[in-house]
């Protein structure tokens, strides 16, 4: 998994390549800077597989965030990664767009 | 408290212990030689003093008899004078006394005294006294009459009935001018032709010139005299004041002396003697007092010696006898005090030497030995300890760096030992490998080897090299490099062991090998071996775990040019091959018994288990048959599982690292047969999180993962195989609570809900202690 960020004022855009794996996923949540964050916006339009710890890794963000006032998104999934959140039940909690 | 003393004195130093000894010793000396002295001096100050008393007491009472004799002598004289005369004139009377007297006279100091009393009649009481006196030179008469002689001389009880002389009681002659104390000698006398006594002839002796004439022997004597008279009067007197009135007697019953009575009594029956009297208000001091009589005047006489004159002496001598002891014993407890230093300080040296010698310090110098007393032999002592010391502190020293020597040698044959042995175990489709190597304390020459020959053979071997240490750890290294050098150049394993054996022999080392060495047939399962006199392996087919039989041949290096004859077995799928050394079917218990064949089959026959856990349980069994002995061989046991040459296989260590590689193998297997990209997903998906959870719950430690895949009736089936502890994933809880926000939601438990929700079949069993666990999933055309 390689992953690049985009801070803007309040604002971070985090581009995710690769997958998401139970080595991989603990780096997101190290590498985000929480403080004075209000809208996260993770793209995974390169990610190819989304694996249980990611998924895991997500939930703990949305944590984060909702607990902040913040917001976080998701978006340019591929259809098969979707279809992982989806079967989670993650599509009524995270904004996947 | 006499122990108290004697625990306190025992505590002291032998100086001071050695110093009181010495000085109580001597005081006892000392206390009990003045008591000798003051106890028998007596008797030898007595016998001394009599010794000298005797001289001057014999010529006192020689004096004293001598002047009773003149006196006498005189009385006599002028009584025979009267005899021849008829009664007489005064002047003839004052003739016959002057004439009579003239003889006492010496010299002009002497002084006499006599008279004649003429009776008037037969009443003695009145008559004529013709008294005269004879001072220096100067003669004085007179003629008296007298009316009462008795009283005049109370002392005079009656006239004799004899012619005969005696003496009166002292008494003061009177009628001249001088007063004088007398003492005097009478006798009876009668005119010519008288029939009776017409009178007393008296001569006196005067007191104080007796006194005189005693007084000269006094100078030149111990002591001072006394003369008594017949009653025990005193006669002459240290104290002339006594003279007169008091008596011996008196004297004696006054004073409670009744010694003065015994001496009395002696002198009345003429004999001599001594008394002693005590201090008293007589003796102003202690006295002796030696006595004698005189016998004709019934007189005795006595010498008073002062003892303290005598004693004084002895107790001077008593005292200087004490002090100089006293003052000696001063300087003894400083001469015992210095010799016990002088003698003690050599100790201290050594015992300062002998604690540098405990604290191991050996360069402290024993003090030179220069005398040949118990110190000196102690010394000697001590300078042979110390030497003995040294050279059994180097003993030691040498043998334990020989040991230390000997240890180190056998590390670096056990570190040979294990660094020669194989440390990867290869994961392969077609088999599964696992040994185990136990070393013994003393190094045997046990290895096993196992190497691909090419990709379709595989290699393994186990031996057995005779004896122990460096030696069999080289022979070891020397037999497994050319096994498997030989072994690349040569398909035939007999000609293997056939050159190996010649390779040995040409060695000289009289080093022999017993080995077994297989090769397997990946693809046919075929297993071609030969058997060098090692212990003949054991081969696990459906049927269990059976001894394979093999020609033993001859053990490797023994002898060149040896034939070894090869065998060929052909293995199933499951089949297992294990190979194991002597020290493991004759390792001992403390009993000595042998833990045998019949044990270690039964054992490997227990529960079909993954070969790591089969050699591990065999180790476990064997050690709990031998209890704690020493292993005297090492334990070295290798088996081998044929799997089968199958297509779609991968094997690997279930590691979570190796997630990656296993995906890897998925992902070019699904684009070897085209899957779909939502079926990849979907099968990328859970093969992640069944590899994982494999991982970290099956193993906890190192074990094998085989991935088997196929597809058939539109379904992508995966079979997961491994030897780790009982999991059955399906058993894991799934979270409920998926409705719920994201707060509330927990964070495990998604992932095998999410493969169960991903895949469209899944089963699992136990079987031959291996979990296989089969995903399917639907694919889409």
């Amino acid at each position: 998994m390689e992953f690049s960020t985009k801070r803007d004022g309040d604002k971070l855009v985090c581009s995710i390549m690769g997958r998401i794996d139970t080595n991989s996923a603990p780096d997101l949540l190290e590498k985000i800077d929480f403080t004075d964050l209000k809208e996260l916006v993770f793209d995974l339009g390169d990610v190819d597989y989304v694996f249980s710890a990611g998924l895991r890794v997500f939930l703990q963000v949305q944590k984060i965030m909702n607990s902040n006032g913040g917001t976080m998104k998701l978006v340019n999934l591929q259809p098969s990664v979707k279809e992982i959140f989806e079967i989670v039940g993650f599509a009524n909690i995270m904004d996947l767009n | 408290m006499l122990l108290a003393v004697r625990k306190w004195f025992k505590r002291q130093s032998l100086t001071f212990r050695l110093s009181v000894s010495i000085s109580v010793c001597v005081l006892a000396g000392v206390a009990w030689l003045s008591f000798y002295l003051a106890e028998h001096s007596h008797p030898i100050i007595r016998a001394h003093i009599e010794g000298l008393a005797r001289r001057p007491l014999h010529d006192a009472v020689a004096d004293l008899a001598s002047s009773g004799w003149e006196t006498e002598n005189a009385a006599l004289t002028i009584k025979n004078t009267l005899k021849e005369l008829p009664r007489t004139d005064v002047d003839m009377m004052r003739h016959l006394l002057h004439s009579g007297m003239q003889t006492l006279f010496h010299d002009e100091s002497d002084a006499a005294h006599a008279w004649v009393y003429v009776f008037e009649n037969e009443d003695v009481t009145v008559g004529t006294m013709y008294s005269a006196v004879m001072d220096e030179g100067n003669f004085q008469f007179k003629a008296k009459k007298i009316k009462d002689f008795y009283k005049l001389y109370p002392w005079f009880k009656a006239v004799p009935k004899e012619e005969e002389v005696f003496w009166s009681e002292p008494y003061i002659a009177e009628g001249f001018d001088k007063k004088s104390p007398v003492v005097t000698c009478l006798i009876p006398f009668k005119f010519v032709g008288s029939d009776k006594f017409d009178g007393l002839v008296a001569v006196s002796m005067d007191l104080a010139v007796l006194r005189k004439d005693i007084a000269k022997f006094e100078a030149n004597s111990i002591g001072k005299y006394w003369v008594i008279s017949p009653e025990g009067r005193f006669i002459i007197h240290p104290d002339m004041q006594l003279q007169d009135n008091a008596t011996l007697q008196d004297i004696a019953v006054q004073n409670k002396l009744p010694q003065l009575q015994q001496a009395y009594k002696d002198i009345q029956n003429g004999k001599n003697g001594s008394i002693e009297i005590p201090v008293s208000t007589v003796f102003d001091s202690a006295s002796m007092v030696f006595y004698a009589p005189v016998s004709d005047l019934k007189w005795g006489v006595g010498l008073v010696c002062s003892k303290k004159e005598f004693v004084a002496p002895l107790r001077d001598l008593q005292v200087k006898i004490v002090t100089f002891m006293m003052l000696w014993l001063v300087a003894l407890l400083f001469l015992i005090h210095f010799i016990c230093r002088r003698s003690t300080k050599p100790l201290l040296d050594l015992s300062k030497v002998a604690l540098q010698y405990g604290d191991g310090d050996f360069s402290a110098v024993l003090p030179e030995n220069i005398s040949n007393d118990e110190i000196g032999v102690m010394n000697s002592a001590f300078h042979k300890m110390k030497t003995s010391l040294l050279k059994h502190i180097d003993l030691v020293r040498e043998a334990a760096s020989e040991r230390q020597k000997g240890e180190s040698e056998l590390e670096i044959a056990q570190k040979i030992q294990q660094a020669a042995l194989p440390g990867v175990f290869p994961t392969h489709t077609a088999f599964e490998i696992c040994a185990v190597m136990t070393a013994a304390k003393k190094v045997g020459g046990d290895f096993y080897d196992f190497f691909f020959i090419d990709s379709e053979h595989f290699a393994v071997v186990i031996a057995d090299v005779s004896g122990k240490g460096i030696p069999a750890a080289l022979t070891m290294m020397n037999t497994k490099a050319l096994i498997s050098s030989i072994t690349k150049n040569e398909s035939s394993v007999s000609k293997v062991f056939y050159n190996v054996n010649n390779e040995l022999c040409k060695g000289g080392a009289d080093m022999f090998v017993t080995a077994f060495m297989a090769v397997l047939n990946l693809k046919t399962g075929e297993l071609r071996y030969v058997n060098a006199g090692h212990n003949s392996p054991y081969v696990r087919t459906a049927d269990g775990y059976k001894m394979l039989k093999v020609n033993r041949n001859i053990v490797l290096g023994a002898l060149p040019n040896m034939k070894f004859q090869a065998q060929t077995l052909q293995m199933k799928k499951g089949d297992r091959l294990f190979l194991y050394t002597d020290g493991v079917n004759e390792a001992q218990n403390n009993a000595g018994e042998f833990y045998g064949d019949a044990r270690l089959a039964a054992v490997l026959n227990r529960e079909l288990q993954s070969p790591f856990d089969a050699l591990n349980q065999i180790k476990t069994d064997v050690a709990e048959f031998t209890q704690g002995a020493e292993q005297s061989d090492d334990l070295t046991m290798l088996e081998l599982l044929y799997c089968g040459m199958e297509q779609n296989v991968f094997v690997t260590e279930a590691n979570v690292k190796n997630i990656d590689k296993i995906l890897h193998y998925i992902e070019q297997n699904m684009h070897n047969n085209n899957i779909d990209i939502k079926a990849q997903n979907r099968i990328m998906v859970a093969t992640e999180e069944i590899v994982s959870n494999i991982a970290q719950y099956a193993y906890q430690r190192l074990g094998i993962l085989r991935l088997r895949t196929e597809i058939a009736d539109g379904m992508y089936y995966m079979y997961f195989t491994d030897n780790g502890a009982p999991y059955d994933p399906r058993m894991r809880d799934v979270p409920n609570d998926f409705d719920a926000p994201a707060e509330e939601r927990s964070i495990g438990g998604l992932g095998i809900y999410l493969v169960r929700q991903l895949t469209d079949f899944m089963d699992y069993k136990r079987q031959n202690g291996q979990n296989i666990l089969t995903l399917g999933i639907k694919l889409n055309k």
